[in-house]
């Protein structure tokens, strides 16, 4: 996960005796995190354990993020939106942030076609766990940028999917739930297996 | 995918564990045909009619097939878009994880 910054961090100390250059905020912030969770990433986990829902981690980050109001509060905001799942405030916090940004772009969605198709791609590109915190915000940001300011309603409605897929189906979040019918029309729902370890496979016999 | 699953849900009969399919096939009559001939003991939602273009899936903004996420007994997303041996030990692992609690 954040193992090259971490290794980074390290090695930027190793060489920091001699160079006096002050230490990048971001990579401080995360060599610390790693520091306190060391316990939780054995790395013969099969499935990353659950971090904490409440840490000091969640408060620096956003309060460094809250130092800028452009691109370069993105590392830290990614970093919450991908380390407080389940940690409403932070999360929604960091949500907010990134719609404040988006306020900004209006004048950026002129190629919104373009950007469109760039925006799902990145969104794809998404479909397994952990990714480098600015890319998970830059994405949010470019979906939520296309979801409030694009004429068109169709990429509008796509982009508001794309938004509720970064912000809701993350690993790490409590599942929305499924309400539908089965093969034979009897209705059941996702959250009538509470309890049990569901595995829940999108199919087609095509 | 279908022997694989079969079998895994067969292993995992008498745990606390479900596998759920959300089926995006447009003709039901013929899906149910597949289902019989293929085994497929698990249950699924029915996307509807318009296939992969139903509302499950659009919610949760499905784009490929499989789409897979893994999910506790609490109700959390652990892990996503794993299949085979890797879908096994997730499922084995997160059993361990709620028998140990």
């Amino acid at each position: 996960m954040h193992r090259t910054l971490f290794l980074a961090a390290t090695l930027s100390l190793a060489a920091g005796t001699a160079a006096a250059e002050p230490e990048d905020e971001y990579t401080r912030l995360v060599a610390g995190f790693e520091q306190s969770v060391a316990e939780y990433r054995g790395e013969e986990a099969v499935v990353a354990p659950l971090l904490p829902d409440e840490s000091p981690f969640h408060a620096q980050f956003l309060e460094a993020a809250g130092k800028h109001d452009d691109d370069k509060a993105l590392p830290y905001l990614g970093w919450v939106l991908q380390n407080a799942p389940r940690n409403l405030k932070a999360h929604g916090a960091a949500v907010s942030a990134i719609e404040a940004i988006a306020k900004t772009r209006a004048e950026a969605v002129a190629s919104e076609r373009q950007l469109y198709q760039r925006s799902r791609k990145a969104v794809k590109h998404l479909k397994y766990n952990r990714v480098d915190d600015t890319v998970f915000a830059q994405t949010l940001l470019g979906a939520v940028t296309l979801a409030r300011h694009a004429k068109s309603e169709d990429i509008r409605v796509a982009s508001e999917r794309s938004v509720f897929k970064l912000t809701r189906l993350q690993v790490g979040m409590v599942a929305p739930d499924i309400a539908g019918t089965d093969l034979d029309g009897v209705e059941f729902k996702l959250s009538d297996y509470r309890d049990k370890i569901v595995v829940v496979d999108f199919w087609g016999d095509w | 995918m279908y022997p694989h699953e079969r079998s895994l849900v067969k292993k995992l009969a008498d745990k606390p564990f479900a596998l759920i399919g959300v089926n995006s096939d447009k003709d039901l009559e013929k899906l149910r045909g597949r289902v019989e001939a293929e085994n497929i003991t698990w249950r699924s939602f029915w996307n509807g009619p318009e296939g992969r273009g139903g509302p499950l899936s659009l919610e949760w903004d499905v784009m490929g097939w499989p789409t897979i996420y893994f999910i506790d007994g609490k109700g959390i997303i652990r892990e996503r878009n794993k299949r085979n041996e890797e879908m096994d030990q997730i499922v084995t692992a997160l059993l361990a994880e709620a028998e140990a609690l």
